[in-house]
């Protein structure tokens, strides 16, 4: 039996209803997790009300959504708290446009938290689609390695990167003149600040670098010896004001070559801590570069 | 044939202009419960979405205005008053601008910023040259003034406030008589200069402490510089020049400027502590006074 020409006409109107309403369900936002409006919190600096969104149960319960993953880990990176912001970067599949941004961040958050196994790994796992991601991730890992101390291992990623990047070459320059600094630099010896010090006071610290804290203990010590020598002189070595003295004496010149063992170490420490944030900041320009401009 | 397409098209037609239509409107009504229950950082987040997805801009105004509201719930008054100097005010309504500028003076007075605060009510008071529509902001001109020690201005402001409340004569008598308890002589707070403060421990140590209330703490600062100066001197009539100089003196003059800083530090807070005290007391009385004129409408009870 051929179909009446009423017939065609209802079920017609009835299939651009029932697409119609599709459109409706599908063209909605997910409810209760307004990414639209997380997208605008995150761009507008609101990182603990976007955190706050994204952790509510109905943001939650979305699995395996790479917006959500992107924004709480863009978020969380932005608030400095690298490692659970690494954690959620790192979910996100190759399939998203937030891939590649995601994952190099993520292993940045790793180096500068100084995990530089996980981010030597999270690096080696990314799918590549262009050489210049491919010397990005080059250049990082050389970056890691310097941070690490390998120089040699430096070296090798540092020679296979291909610097025809404009992104990376300024970075590249630093970090090669870092690499030759660290090669080059003498450590200061706590041993010897403290012998120096033992000899004459103060010349630890002035072996340490520091001029100023130097002339002070020297002086320091010096006032207190000279009050000791002058109590010892006028009421001799067993009365009560010598033996003050001298011992307040003698814990000054025991301070001080403590405080010159002391100084070299932070010395030493500030001149390493100088150094990594140096080849974090380079580390830093060309991800920067290639991903938020 | 036609008609099923007409009536198509319409279906169609209507399906997209009813899909995505946010506004910010739709998410106000659920903003106000929540920053009515006290939630105000959840209740500054559904604000902002309110200001997102609204695109008349007195309406995105007025959801600021609100979202300031909940900054001030969470005594971020810097982050309250950055959303209110984001308003342009001076577009606005007459009855949007009022409560808008008085809160913007309110955020400005509790972020302790009194120089700002003033300057807002000064633009007030020139844009309503009628002072009677602008009476109510009287009580927090009065809490600017008296933190910045203007005690008459704040006074000749309460007899004007005080006249033109609508409340029982009687009622309006005890208020003035309160007022002017709480503005005598004895009961307004002294001002301690810290540079006196500073300038009297130079000359005797202690009496600076002494000066800015710290009695005891003064004391025990002249006996310490008392006692460091007696060893000095016989350390030095005993002959022991290089002890008396070193110890003695040496450790006297770091209790010496130690002292005289001190000074000067508790001068300020002195100054700072009984303010907030004075004007505690007057708030007080505010409420007072609003709670007997509760028939008059009120903006500032927002």
């Amino acid at each position: 039996m051929m179909p009446t020409k009423q017939s065609i006409y209802i079920h017609f109107i009835c299939i651009v209803v029932f697409l119609s309403l599709t459109a409706i369900t599908f063209s909605q936002d997910i409810p209760g997790c307004d990414l639209r409006f997380i997208d605008h919190l995150v761009n507008k600096g609101y990182f603990e009300e976007a955190l706050f969104l994204l952790d509510s149960q109905e943001c939650s319960s979305l699995q395996l959504n790479d917006s959500v993953d992107y924004f709480r880990g863009w978020s969380l990176y932005s608030l400095n708290r690298l490692i659970p912001s690494s954690e959620s970067l790192i979910k996100i599949p190759p399939t998203s446009s937030f891939y590649p941004k995601s994952h190099f961040y993520a292993a940045y958050n790793y180096t500068q938290s100084g995990n530089f196994d996980q981010a030597t790994e999270t690096l080696d796992k990314i799918e590549m689609s262009t050489s210049r991601l491919i010397s990005l991730r080059d250049f990082e890992i050389a970056g890691i390695e310097l941070l690490r101390g390998n120089l040699s291992s430096f070296d090798e990623w540092f020679n296979n990167t291909r610097f025809d990047q404009p992104e990376l070459n300024e970075s590249a320059v630093k970090l090669l003149k870092i690499s030759d600094e660290v090669r080059n630099h003498r450590s200061k010896s706590p041993l010897v600040a403290g012998l120096l010090s033992a000899i004459i006071p103060g010349s630890g610290k002035l072996y340490a670098g520091k001029k100023g804290e130097a002339v002070a203990t020297f002086l320091s010590t010096a006032w207190i010896g000279f009050v000791t020598w002058e109590n010892y002189r006028k009421c001799g070595l067993k009365s009560f004001r010598t033996i003050t003295f001298g011992t307040f004496f003698a814990g000054a010149y025991a301070s001080n070559i403590y405080g010159s063992v002391f100084s070299v170490s932070v010395v030493e420490n500030n001149y390493r801590e100088n150094v990594k944030s140096t080849i974090l900041f380079n580390m830093h320009i060309p991800i920067n570069t290639i991903f938020n401009k | 044939m036609l008609k099923a397409l007409f009536c198509s098209i319409c279906i169609f037609l209507l399906t997209l202009f009813s899909i995505n239509r946010i506004y910010g409107s739709d998410y106000f009504e659920y903003a106000l419960k929540i920053l009515s229950e006290g939630k105000f950082f959840e209740a500054s987040i559904e604000f902002e979405r309110t200001i997102y997805y609204e695109n008349d801009s007195s309406h995105k105004a007025q959801y600021k205005y609100y979202k300031s509201l909940c900054y001030k719930g969470l005594k971020r008054y810097d982050k309250a008053l950055e959303e209110l100097n984001s308003i342009k005010m001076e577009f606005l309504p007459d009855s949007l601008f009022l409560p808008f500028r008085y809160e913007q003076i309110l955020c400005s007075y509790l972020n302790n910023d009194l120089n700002q605060a003033l300057h807002n009510i000064d633009e007030i008071n020139l844009r309503y040259k009628d002072t009677l529509s602008i009476v109510e902001l009287i009580p927090l001109e009065i809490l600017c003034l008296n933190a910045c020690r203007q005690w008459g201005n704040a006074l000749i402001l309460w007899d004007f406030y005080i006249d033109n409340l609508q409340i029982q004569e009687s009622l309006k008598n005890d208020f003035k008589n309160e007022i002017n308890k709480l503005y005598d002589k004895k009961n307004i707070p002294g001002f301690h200069s810290p540079v006196k403060a500073k300038k009297l421990s130079s000359f005797l140590p202690g009496s600076g402490q002494i000066y800015s209330g710290a009695v005891f703490e003064g004391s025990i600062s002249f006996l310490i510089n008392a006692a460091l100066l007696y060893y000095t001197f016989t350390e030095f009539y005993n002959k022991n020049y290089i002890t008396g100089y070193f110890i003695g003196l040496g450790i006297f003059e770091k209790f010496y400027k130690g002292g005289r800083y001190r000074a000067n530090l508790l001068a300020q807070n002195r100054n700072e502590e009984e303010i907030k005290k004075f004007n505690a007391e007057i708030s007080s009385l505010i409420i007072k006074i609003l709670n007997a004129n509760h028939s008059t409408s009120s903006f500032l009870l927002h």
